[in-house]
């Protein structure tokens, strides 16, 4: 029999379902038996000066087997070199919500949870550029030796930058608990024309009691949803 | 502070800090790795578990709550034989899964979604799922995988849309039948 054509289920799908994937969480090796943890600590705003971080409350905590800092990674290589290069721990400036600042090194991690929040960090903090229109005109510049925020624009493919303008509604609250800066999910970079445009389709018929519609937003799919709207109303 | 519950039909009981998470206890103390901590903030649902056969995201219980209670998570769901649930069924004859980080939670909440309500339409599929984020097949094979799983359940015999871990006694008070009568409509044999 050809798979072309038909239907063909997946051979992992069951273990994934009964027993789960194996993630880097999940991992139960020998060698990792009594291995320390890590928590990070990060930074609460989108740009400042780092203008002190004490580290000596932390290390007197509980598990704790080591709290690291920039200036205790100073013999590891700097990034690719460029410019734009995000160090492994922000030094003395930090530049998103959620950028690590210090590592917390423990034999638990609740231990660790407990010696981040007594590293104390100095921030003076420096005006933020929150959107890629606020980064199109300027505004503070985010690295030292750039002559703008834009790192890559124009050409082919089409960026979002050259898309009509979308009313944005942010819903994110800002988190310094994870290396995305938000809380819940969120895409780091998202062209959100696509879904944007199907929202519109769909919040123009929504008065007919359609909630969805496959993408692409065809005529034929419209007037589908439209129909079966009206016959289950 | 000591806890016991009865995970998957088994009894766990553990001396704990009273401030562990229970997805922490199930991951670390039960040994039981299927449940997911995907935002740590009770955004995604990857950790939803059963609690008394209600879906609860378990990142945001404590295991001190789970006292005297029963679990079930992924690994309890299939039956001793390894036949596995329903819903797992449906999840993969619909190709409801790629990566499967989000996928023990999301068929938990199907699970309970459709001990709540049998006979969900798309739309009640989608707004009782919407505490469950997937990043990788999107919603709709899902939808779809528990759409077939509940006509699946009005063709099953009663009680094949409980948990397997649930069926011993313990989950269903007093009662020798299957729980999922209670919740069935009239007329649905």
């Amino acid at each position: 029999m050809s798979i072309l054509g038909t239907r063909v289920v997946r051979p992992e799908d069951p273990r994934l379902l009964t027993a789960g994937g194996t993630y880097t969480d999940d991992l139960r090796l020998p060698d990792l038996a009594g291995a320390a943890r890590v928590t990070f600590v990060r930074s609460p705003v989108a740009h400042a000066r780092v203008t002190a971080i004490d580290t000596e409350a932390a290390r007197d905590a509980p598990g704790v087997v080591a709290v690291l800092t920039a200036a205790d990674l100073d013999d590891l290589p700097p990034g690719d070199g460029s410019a734009t290069a995000e160090p492994l721990l922000a030094a003395n400036r930090v530049r998103h919500v959620g950028e690590a600042v210090a590592i917390v090194v423990t034999e638990g991690g609740y231990q660790g949870e407990d010696a981040a929040e007594l590293v104390s960090v100095d921030y003076e903090p420096l005006p933020a550029v929150a959107s890629i229109s606020d980064a199109l005109d300027g505004g503070p510049l985010l690295f030292d030796g750039t002559e703008s925020n834009v790192a890559a624009a124009g050409g082919e493919p089409p960026t979002a930058t050259e898309l009509p303008s979308f009313e944005l509604l942010a819903m994110e609250t800002p988190t310094k608990v994870n290396p995305l800066g938000v809380k819940g999910i969120g895409e780091a970079v998202t062209i959100g024309a696509t879904p944007a445009a199907l929202s519109a389709v769909v919040d123009a018929v929504a008065h007919l009691g359609v909630r969805h519609i496959d993408m692409p937003a065809t005529p034929l799919r419209v007037w589908t949803a439209i129909s079966e709207a009206g016959a289950s109303a | 502070v000591k806890v016991t519950m009865t995970v998957n039909g088994a009894e766990v009981s553990a001396e704990v800090e009273d401030r562990l998470l229970l997805v922490h206890f199930l991951r670390e103390v039960a040994g039981l790795t299927a449940t997911n901590v995907g935002c740590d903030t009770s955004s995604c649902g990857a950790c939803t578990v059963l609690l008394d056969l209600e879906s609860v995201k378990s990142c945001t219980v404590l295991a001190a709550q789970a006292d005297g209670h029963q679990l079930v998570t992924a690994e309890g769901l299939a039956g001793p034989d390894g036949q596995m649930h329903p819903v797992q069924r449906a999840f993969r004859a619909e190709h409801g899964l790629q990566c499967g980080f989000c996928t023990p939670g999301m068929v938990l909440a199907a699970v309970s979604l459709l001990r709540e309500n049998p006979h969900p339409s798309e739309a009640e599929v989608r707004a009782g799922l919407e505490g469950n984020l997937c990043r990788c097949t999107g919603y709709h094979n899902i939808v779809r995988a528990v759409l077939a799983a509940a006509s699946d359940q009005e063709a099953a015999e009663p009680g094949a849309a409980e948990p397997a871990a649930s069926r011993p006694a313990a989950l269903v008070p007093a009662a020798s039948g299957s729980a999922a009568r209670d919740t069935e409509p009239e007329g649905v044999p």
